[in-house]
């Protein structure tokens, strides 16, 4: 089978192919002639010229068409290995056209086919980076959304103001190449405004920055433009180009105002020192978005510091809480002062409360916290006012009551408090109550002075290591 | 409580042919508009003078009278009260022998302040009855903030 296929001209070569045809086309015949002139010819009527001149003029035309053929041959053997080049991934590779015949036409027509190639192969590749580019933005796009989201979730789970905003412009910077970001807050009923978070490049420096009144940047364009936009196409005034960067130390800035309720109560901006930069419109806008939650994080610690104030009742027990008794304790003073009467105060404490709870856990605590909420509330008449002053501590304002008769009401009610957790089978189950009494006008005639009194009292007491014990 | 108490002085002080039923209820409706103390509501309406009360709680009650006008008070024994518990349920220390310590107030009938100046200095309180207006001269003269 393999001597078969190795006979096959089919699967050969042109070069081979070309080869056995010349020695079947020339180098046989020529052969056969020889062979006839030396044996038949040349021996019986000795050399003659004209024989000699016909064999020469045979082989001198036999050598000709082999040229020709060798040609031919040629220039498609150079267009095949031209065409294996191309293939091979070389496209820049010229096919010589010089030939004017098929072969020279096959030869343009692979440079034309290859030219178009290049060009596919340009246009694929300026696709290519243009994708990328267009890949690199939704990847920052995503990012920046993401964060944004982050800032919102910040928000809806009433984080603190600072945490928010530091986040805010942390996130803020991933915009347009930012080396840094800035916050700065209007100075309360003044025009100027001061830096509240600074993050990136220079922060030591953009920390101190104060923007006063009079300073023409931020009149002329802030607060009349509402945008401050410093890049490669929106060039500053020479002598205001100067102030900036020594002030904030970029060259390109994007800064918008925080509006809450119609008012500006802040300046939101990023910037860079990147030559030649210039904003892009979805800068402005997703910068717009981070003022947007900048205002409304504003919005809801203000609301949530209403929300607290008017809060007045512990969820837990249902008591009022400390800021109402705050409240409750200086009226009460005042009224006292009015009427020449005394007010007094409680403070009442669980004694070891700290290691119940890791003990017996939140559970077990609230029921005990429970079961104290009722035993006060019982011990005291209509007008006494009971509050859940801290997490372990109680108090108890007494309109009417001087230091004695409020030390009567104390004591009361930790002696039922003893009593009540001393049939608990478990020792460490077994609660008391400390406190401390001061009064209205003995200890002062301002709440907070009634309050820190009572406070040195009970902490002195458990520094002490003093339990179920009522000072004052 | 207060209201027990104010009660009590307007009630005294007719009980005692000081003043007469309608001029007590005058009294609480001006006290209910406006606050303060029954005792200097009726001084401002003219039903009654303070030295009226003052003789009043000194038949009644038994408090001595001491009128201040020239009393003059150790400041020791001023140092034994703080200016803010004087002030505020109108009181002087006047006076301090052993442990027994005199006070003259307006208002004797106030238990609270009589517990209060005793828990404070210590001593057995022995109370004497003045005009509100004497107290007050007494405080602004020996009570220099």
């Amino acid at each position: 089978m393999a001597k078969q296929k190795n006979l096959s001209l089919s699967s050969q070569g042109l070069n081979y192919k070309l080869r056995i045809s010349v020695y079947l086309m020339v180098i046989l015949p020529l052969l056969v002639c020889l062979y006839l002139v030396s044996n038949y010819i040349l021996p019986s009527t000795g050399v003659k010229t004209e024989i000699l001149v016909s064999l020469a003029v045979s082989i001198f035309i036999a050598a000709a068409g082999f040229l020709l053929i060798k040609e031919v041959f040629d220039h498609i053997l150079s267009i095949t290995l031209a065409a294996k080049l191309i293939v091979a991934g070389d496209v820049d590779h010229k096919v010589d056209t010089g030939f004017k015949d098929e072969v020279g036409d096959l030869g343009g027509a692979l440079n034309h086919l290859t030219s178009r190639i290049r060009s596919n192969m340009e246009e694929l590749k300026v696709f290519s980076e243009k994708t990328t580019e267009i890949n690199m933005t939704i990847k920052e796009h995503v990012l920046i959304l993401s964060s944004l989201l982050q800032i919102s979730s910040l928000i809806s789970q009433g984080s603190k103001l600072d945490d928010i905003l530091k986040v805010t412009v942390q996130n803020s910077r991933l915009l347009a190449f930012s080396d840094t970001a800035y916050l700065f807050f209007r100075v309360e009923n003044q025009e100027s405004f001061t830096m509240k978070i600074a993050e990136g490049k220079d922060v030591s420096l953009l920390a101190e920055i104060i923007i006063k009144p009079e300073e023409e940047i931020f009149n002329d364009y802030i607060l009349q433009n509402n945008i401050l936009l410093v890049d490669k196409d929106n060039v500053l005034p020479e002598n205001i180009e100067k102030k900036f960067y020594d002030k904030f130390r970029v060259i390109n800035t994007l800064a918008l105002p925080v509006f809450l309720k119609g008012r500006m109560v802040a300046i939101f901006g990023i910037g860079n020192s990147q030559g030649g930069f210039s904003y892009k419109k979805t800068d402005a806008e997703l910068l717009e978005i981070f003022t947007k939650l900048v205002a409304i994080a504003f919005e809801n610690d203000t609301l949530a510091h209403r929300v607290e104030k008017l809060e007045i009742k512990d969820a837990l027990t249902g008591l009022y809480n400390a800021v109402f008794i705050r409240n409750r304790l200086r009226e009460e003073i005042k009224r006292a002062i009015v009427y020449q009467r005394p007010c007094a105060f409680i403070l009442l404490a669980i004694d070891n409360f700290q290691e119940f709870q890791v003990k017996f856990g939140a559970l077990q605590s609230e029921l005990v916290l429970k079961k104290i909420t009722a035993l006060l509330k019982n011990s005291v008449s209509e007008i006494e006012c009971v509050a859940r002053f801290e997490d372990d501590k109680f108090s108890i304002v007494l309109p009417e009551k001087n230091k004695r008769q409020a030390l009567e009401v104390a004591d009361n009610i930790r002696k039922k408090v003893e009593f009540t957790f001393s049939e608990e089978q478990n020792v460490s189950k077994r609660l008391t109550l400390s406190g401390s009494v001061s009064e209205n006008p003995l200890d002062g005639i301002e709440s907070e002075e009634l309050i820190n009194k009572a406070q040195s009292l009970l902490s002195a007491n458990r520094e002490m290591k003093i339990n179920n014990k009522i000072v004052c | 409580m207060k209201k027990i108490v104010n009660k009590q002085l307007g009630v005294f002080l007719v009980e005692c042919g000081v003043i007469a039923q309608p001029q007590l209820d005058a009294a609480l409706t001006l006290q209910k508009q406006k606050g303060g103390l029954i005792g200097e509501i009726l001084v401002e309406l003219g039903f009654v003078r303070e030295e009226n009360i003052a003789q009043a709680l000194t038949a009644q009650y038994g408090f001595p009278y001491l009128p201040l006008g020239n009393y003059e008070i150790n400041t020791e024994v001023i140092s034994l009260i703080p200016a803010r518990v004087a002030k505020q349920y109108l009181l002087v220390p006047i006076d301090k022998v052993g442990n027994n310590l005199s006070l003259v107030m307006s208002n004797p009938l106030n238990v609270q302040a009589i517990e209060d100046v005793e828990m404070l200095s210590g001593c057995n309180v022995q109370t004497f009855v003045t005009t509100a207006t004497d107290i007050k001269e007494a405080i602004k003269k020996y009570y220099k903030d």
